[in-house]
C-alpha cells in the first residue's frame, strides 16, 4: 500500500494498540487526544487478560447472560483473545525495549472461587466443556488446597477453578504502546477532534477545537464511550450505554500469594505484580446518561472492602491508597458487549473499533492487530480472521 | 499441578500412552518404539518438546549480559545462528545447558530444559548493572527431525541458506513460525515455534505435508533412545560435582573470554585435574537396560554411577548408558561392571557419542 496519513482518534489503549500495530508494519499514524495518553478507563482497568476458553461456557446462553462476551459463536471471538494472550510477553519485551517501559506483566493464576454446591456443578460443568473442546490447562483446586493458600479464606469456600491468566499494569501498557508506536514513527497530538471534511465518501481532514484541519488518508474513531460523538459527526448513530466502573488499590502488610480470587457474584481480589492489591467486582452495572458524574462514589468503596474482607479476612490489615473508577462503553440489551470493530459502512476510508465494555485491556492486541491489518489491506478483511469478523458488527 | 503443553489435545487424539516428567504430561510413544524410531531414523518425525522454555533476553546489553553468564563465547555467532553453551554457577556446577537463538541484534532466546524457573531467576538475578529485559516467551514447539525433514518442509517454505545452527522467521504457509535448524535427534532436523493458537494448525501442516512419507509424531521413549545414540545431555547428566570439563562440554568453554561466571571455578578445575568423568558405557548383555543411579563398579568397589537411564540403541546393536566414573577409569575399553536389580554385568566404558561422531548427519 502506498504511504497513508492515518489518523487515529483517542490515545486509550485500543487507538495506542492500533497505532504501535500499524507503526510494526511500517505504516506512521498521529494519534489525536483531548486529554492524556490513557487518562481515562484504559489507565484504571485492572489490566488482567483472561485465559479465553472461559468464555466457552456462554455459549448458547441468552444474550443477557452474556455478560462477558458478544453476541452470537464464541468460538470466533476467542481468535481475537488468542492474539493477545499467547503474545503478552513478547509484547512486555517489545515495550520494555521500544517504548522504555516496564509493564508490569506477570502470570496470574486466578482461582474463581466456589462457595455452594451448585456453583461447584456449574464450575466444573465448565471445566468439562473446555477439556471437551481441546483447552486442558485449567483445573480444579479442593478446599484444602485452597485454604493451605489462603488459610483465613471464608469457611464456605468449596474449592475452585484454576485458570492461567496475565496481567499488566493499565497505564504503564497503554503508555509503552503509545512510546513504542513514536519510537516507530507514530506521532500524538492533543486537541479535540470537532468535525470531519469530506469529498464524497471519502473523508479528508480532521477539524480541531482550535480550528485546524489535519489532513488524513484514513481515520480510526477509537474514542471508547465517546464514539458516539464521532460517528454521529459522521452522520452514523451508534446506540452505546455508558457504565462506570470502579476498583480500589490496597497496600497488604504482607504478600498475598500470587492467585487472584473471584466468586462467583463477581468480586475480586487481584494481587498486582509490585505487591499490591486490586479489589473490584464484574458484573455489576452502573449505567450512566452522561459523562457529568463523579467516577468514585463512596458506597462502592464500602462494598468493595466489605465484599472483599468476606472472601478473605486477612485484608481487614490492608491500607486503601487509590479508589478509581471510569466510563466503559456498553452495548445495549439485550447484549451487554459487543465490540464494533471494522469500516464505517458508507464511508471509505473511515474505520472505528469500540464498545470493548469491560474486555478492552484483553482485547486490545487483538483489536489493534486486526485493525492495522485491516486498514493496511484497504478495508479487505485477511483471511484468518474472516470468520471473526463476521459477528463484529460495523455500526 | 499437572503441566500441559498446546499440543496435549493433539497427544490424546493421536492416541499416545502419556507419561509424567516433573509434572509435564507428556507423550510416551503412540504407535510403537520401533516403528518410530525407524521413522525419524529413515524418514521423518516429530515430537513436542514444548515443556522447555524460551527465555527472551533483549537490550542494549543483551549480548555482554549472556557474555557474562553463557560458558561458551558469542563472538563465534553472529544474528540468525544459534550456539549451545552451559550456565553455570560461581563454583563452575552446571544449571542448565542451553541452544541460545541470535534472532536480532540485541534479542536472543535461550531455551532451557527442565531447569525453567531456575534458569530464569538465575538471569534475573544476573541482571542488575545490564540494560536487559528478561522474560519467558509464550511460544510452544515441534521439532521436525529425520532425512527427510528439508524436503517435508520445503515444500512450504525456502530452507535455502538455513546451515546447521542457524535460523529465521518466516511462515509455513499461513502460520508465522520461527524455524531453527537444530534437535536432539541426531537427524538433520528443524525446530519450529509458533504461538500456541496455531498449534494445531503446524501439527496437522505437518502432517499434511509430511504425507508422503508417512510423517507422523514420535514420543519421549523415542526421544531418550536417539538422543543417547548420539550423544547429547541432559540435565540428568550433571551430575553431582560435573562442571562442563567433566561432562565432555570442555569444547564450549570460552577460555579466551574475558569473564563468564564459572570461569574462575573452571580455570581451577583445569589446572587441578578432573577427579571424574561422564562416559558413555556398552553392556556386555543386550537385554540388560541400565537405570538411573544404578552403581558402576570395579573390583567390587563403587566408582561411578549411572546418570541419564539406559536404552537399547537400534543403530548400534548395543545397550548403551552414561555414567560419571572415577577418572582413572574413565577410559574407552576400559571394563567395569554394572549393578542393575542386584545383579552385575560386565560393561565397557566407550565415548558417548556413537551415533553420526563427526555430526555429518546433522550438517547434511
Amino acid at each position: 500500500m502506498s504511504q497513508k496519513e492515518v489518523v487515529i482518534i483517542g490515545a486509550g489503549v485500543i487507538g495506542c494498540s492500533i497505532a504501535y500495530h500499524l507503526a510494526k508494519q511500517g505504516v506512521p499514524s498521529q494519534i489525536i487526544e483531548m486529554d492524556s495518553i490513557a487518562a481515562r478507563a484504559s489507565g484504571k482497568s485492572w489490566a488482567v487478560f483472561t485465559y479465553p476458553p472461559r468464555f466457552l461456557g456462554l455459549e448458547g446462553q441468552p444474550p443477557e447472560q452474556l455478560f462477558s462476551t458478544p453476541v452470537g459463536s464464541v468460538g470466533p471471538w476467542l481468535e481475537l483473545f488468542w492474539m493477545g494472550y499467547h503474545r503478552l510477553p513478547d509484547i512486555a519485551l517489545d515495550l520494555q525495549e521500544k517504548g522504555g517501559i516496564d509493564i508490569g506483566y506477570g502470570e496470574l493464576p486466578w482461582i474463581k472461587v466456589v462457595l455452594s454446591e451448585s456453583e461447584e456443578k456449574d464450575y466444573k460443568a465448565n471445566l468439562s466443556l473446555q477439556k471437551s473442546q481441546g483447552f486442558y490447562e485449567g483445573y480444579w483446586i479442593d478446599g484444602d488446597d485452597l485454604r493451605s493458600l489462603f488459610p483465613d479464606i471464608n469457611p464456605l469456600a468449596r474449592g475452585g477453578m484454576v485458570l492461567h491468566y496475565f496481567q499488566v499494569e493499565p497505564y504503564r501498557y497503554t503508555l509503552g504502546l503509545a512510546q513504542a508506536a513514536e519510537k516507530m514513527g507514530a506521532t500524538i497530538r492533543q486537541g479535540e477532534a470537532v468535525g470531519f471534511r469530506h469529498k464524497g465518501s471519502r473523508i479528508t481532514s480532521v477539524t480541531l477545537g482550535t480550528g485546524t484541519e489535519v489532513e488524513t488518508d484514513v481515520v480510526v474513531l477509537a474514542m471508547g464511550p465517546w464514539s458516539g460523538q464521532g460517528t454521529s459527526q459522521l452522520g452514523k448513530e451508534m446506540p452505546i450505554l455508558i457504565n462506570r466502573e470502579q476498583c480500589l488499590r490496597m497496600q497488604v502488610l504482607k504478600r498475598l500469594p500470587p492467585y487472584a480470587l473471584s466468586t462467583p457474584a463477581g468480586q475480586a481480589i487481584i494481587p498486582k505484580v509490585d505487591g499490591s492489591v486490586i479489589l473490584g467486582h464484574a458484573g455489576s452495572a452502573d449505567l450512566q446518561t452522561g459523562f457529568d458524574v463523579s467516577l468514585t462514589t463512596e458506597e462502592v468503596k464500602m462494598m468493595l472492602i466489605n465484599d472483599a474482607i468476606d472472601l478473605l479476612p486477612t485484608l481487614n490489615e490492608a491500607e486503601l491508597v487509590e479508589q478509581r473508577g471510569d466510563f466503559e462503553c456498553w452495548s445495549p440489551p439485550p447484549n451487554r458487549i459487543q465490540p464494533v470493530l471494522g469500516r464505517l459502512p458508507e464511508w471509505e476510508n473511515a474505520y472505528i473499533a469500540t464498545r470493548f465494555g469491560t474486555l478492552g485491556m484483553m482485547l486490545s492486541l487483538g483489536a489493534g492487530r486486526v485493525m492495522a491489518d485491516l486498514i493496511i489491506a484497504g478495508g479487505r478483511m485477511p483471511n484468518r480472521v474472516k470468520t471473526m469478523m463476521e459477528c463484529l458488527s460495523p455500526v | 499441578m499437572k503441566l500441559l503443553t498446546p499440543f496435549y489435545g493433539k497427544h490424546l487424539e493421536c492416541g499416545a500412552t502419556l507419561i509424567d516428567v516433573r509434572n509435564w504430561q507428556l507423550a510416551a510413544v503412540y504407535t510403537s518404539v520401533e516403528e518410530e524410531y525407524r521413522m525419524v531414523r529413515e524418514r521423518a518425525g516429530f515430537i513436542d518438546y514444548s515443556f522447555q522454555s524460551a527465555i527472551a533476553v533483549a537490550g542494549r546489553d543483551a549480548f555482554s549480559f549472556l557474555q557474562k553468564i553463557l560458558v561458551n563465547d558469542l563472538r563465534k555467532i553472529s544474528p540468525g545462528k544459534a550456539i549451545y553453551s552451559s550456565i553455570l554457577d560461581e563454583t563452575g556446577k552446571m544449571l542448565d545447558d542451553t541452544i541460545v537463538f541470535w534472532v536480532e541484534e540485541n534479542l536472543f532466546i535461550v531455551n532451557g530444559l527442565f531447569a525453567k524457573r531456575q534458569t530464569i531467576e538465575w538471569l534475573k538475578k544476573n541482571a542488575p548493572g545490564f540494560e536487559v529485559s528478561i522474560i519467558e516467551r509464550g511460544t510452544c514447539f515441534l521439532a521436525l527431525q529425520g532425512p527427510k525433514s528439508r524436503d517435508v518442509l520445503q515444500k512450504a517454505v525456502n530452507l535455502k541458506g538455513l546451515p546447521y545452527f542457524s535460523l529465521k522467521q518466516d511462515k509455513l504457509g499461513e502460520i508465522p513460525v520461527l524455524i531453527a535448524r537444530v534437535g536432539f535427534s541426531g537427524e538433520l532436523g528443524y525446530e519450529l515455534y509458533v504461538y500456541p493458537e496455531y498449534a494445531h494448525e503446524l501439527w496437522d501442516t505437518i502432517i499434511e505435508l509430511g504425507k508422503e512419507y508417512n510423517v507422523g509424531p514420535y514420543g519421549m521413549g523415542v526421544s531418550g533412545i536417539l538422543t543417547i545414540e548420539k550423544g547429547y545431555l541432559t540435565s540428568v547428566d550433571f551430575y553431582e560435582g560435573a562442571t562442563p570439563l567433566e561432562v565432555g562440554l570442555g569444547w564450549t568453554v570460552g577460555f579466551d573470554k574475558e569473564d563468564f561466571i564459572g570461569k574462575e571455578a573452571l580455570l581451577k578445575r583445569r589446572s587441578e585435574g578432573l577427579k571424574t568423568k561422564l562416559m558413555g558405557f556398552e553392556v556386555s548383555d543386550p537385554k540388560v537396560v541400565a537405570s538411573a543411579n544404578d552403581n558402576l563398579i570395579k573390583e567390587g568397589r563403587v566408582v561411578g554411577q549411572v546418570t541419564y537411564r539406559g536404552v537399547y540403541g537400534p543403530a548400534i546393536g548395543k545397550s548403551l548408558g552414561r555414567g560419571g566414573v572415577e577418572i582413572r577409569y574413565a577410559n574407552e575399553g576400559e571394563e567395569l561392571e554394572l549393578e542393575h536389580e542386584g545383579k552385575r554385568t560386565k560393561v565397557k566404558m566407550a565415548r558417548p557419542r556413537w551415533y553420526d561422531p563427526e555430526n555429518k548427519i546433522v550438517r547434511g
